[in-house]
């Protein structure tokens, strides 16, 4: 073979090398599209929704925890309350019945007996018809606390509701920017943050708005109050009755 | 001549002294608020002496009268206690909107 022919040959051959190089190797780069780089925002998007759902969730226990303290120290107060109660009413029923003997002592006929037994019963009759008024009265109050709790934390977990579905969807429309645009990190990064904000603040304005239960309370007390009053007045003119008729009886003012 | 130094410096000295004046504060305070607290008990539940038992209607009325003060007392004194324990159920639900900084994310 003559030179010149081998080296056009050998020309040939490294061009048509040349030549596949500059054709395939664009084409084989973009037959495989380049992956966007992932922000760190949404690399660490998982971390941070599951470091905020156990803190809510957290919180939700410790909210259910206190109810429960919270009426277990109701109802140990309230059983407290009651048996002090019932303690202090047999006691004075104890003292009463001497005071009754020492009246019937002063009895020599038999209407004037007759007319204690009368007097001792109506006002026997009186204290126990105050006593189940006031009792009551007592039992009003109670339900009225209860109800006003009651109500108060179905408000609450109408707002923890709202506030959780705000959560997670602030969450979600994260996960679907990052997924859609992974290194929009910075963009979805302030969107969701301001929403995030929003939902804690919509959540805290709401807590302050619904007001307290204290006051619902206080006015519970003071309309148990005004029934105690009332009771009162009501015995004191029963017991008013029975003493003038034992007087009448007795005709004596010194009874 | 060696200088030999036995004792306390006046720091340890200010040290101590102010130690014991807060303990000494502590103890006080702790104290007086649950003497304060006796105090605010036993004015709500008085223990009057009983009406002389002379056999008259006055006597009894007294009597009558000082068993629904003790009742009335002991309403003030669980009243009193039931709406404090009420009052403490807004803890756990404010903590609620702090549970996140969202500047940390």
């Amino acid at each position: 073979m003559n030179r010149p022919f081998r080296q056009f040959k050998l020309g040939a051959i490294g061009a048509g090398l040349v030549f596949s190089l500059t054709i395939f190797t664009p084409a084989m780069t973009l037959a495989a599209p380049a992956t966007p780089k992932e922000s760190p925002f949404c690399t660490n998007l998982p971390n941070t929704i599951s470091k905020v759902s156990t803190d809510i969730s957290n919180l939700k226990s410790k909210m259910t925890a206190e109810r429960s303290k919270l009426d277990q120290q109701i109802a140990a107060g309230r059983a407290k309350w009651d048996q002090e109660i019932k303690n202090s009413r047999a006691k004075w029923d104890q003292e009463r019945q001497g005071y009754f003997l020492k009246l019937e002592a002063k009895a020599t006929t038999d209407a004037q007996k007759s007319a204690v037994k009368t007097y001792e019963a109506a006002i026997t009759a009186a204290v126990n018809i105050r006593r189940t008024a006031n009792d009551a009265a007592r039992t009003t109050y109670y339900a009225g606390v209860d109800s006003a709790i009651s109500n108060q934390r179905a408000t609450v977990d109408g707002q923890v509701a709202t506030f959780t579905g705000s959560v997670n969807s602030a969450e979600s429309t994260a996960q679907s920017s990052c997924a859609a645009t992974p290194s929009s990190g910075p963009d979805i990064r302030t969107t969701f943050q301001a929403a995030m904000k929003s939902a804690r603040e919509s959540y805290t304005a709401a807590r302050k708005s619904d007001g307290n239960i204290k006051d619902q309370v206080k006015q519970l007390a003071q309309t148990r109050d005004a029934s105690f009053k009332s009771n009162d007045a009501t015995f004191d003119a029963s017991s008013k009755a029975a003493r003038d008729a034992l007087k009448a009886a007795f005709k004596s003012t010194n009874i | 001549m060696k200088k030999t130094s036995k004792g306390f410096s006046v720091i340890e000295i200010l040290l101590v002294i102010i130690l014991v004046v807060l303990v000494g504060g502590v103890g006080y305070s702790v104290y007086h608020r649950n003497h304060k607290s006796q105090a605010v008990a036993n004015q709500q539940t008085p223990t009057q002496p009983l009406p002389p038992a002379d056999g008259t209607t006055q006597s009894i009325d007294s009597l009558v009268a000082q068993d629904a003060g003790s009742e009335s007392s002991i309403n003030t004194k669980y009243s009193n206690d039931d709406q404090s324990t009420v009052q403490g159920t807004n803890g756990s639900t404010a903590d609620l909107g702090g549970a996140y900084n969202e500047s940390s994310f």
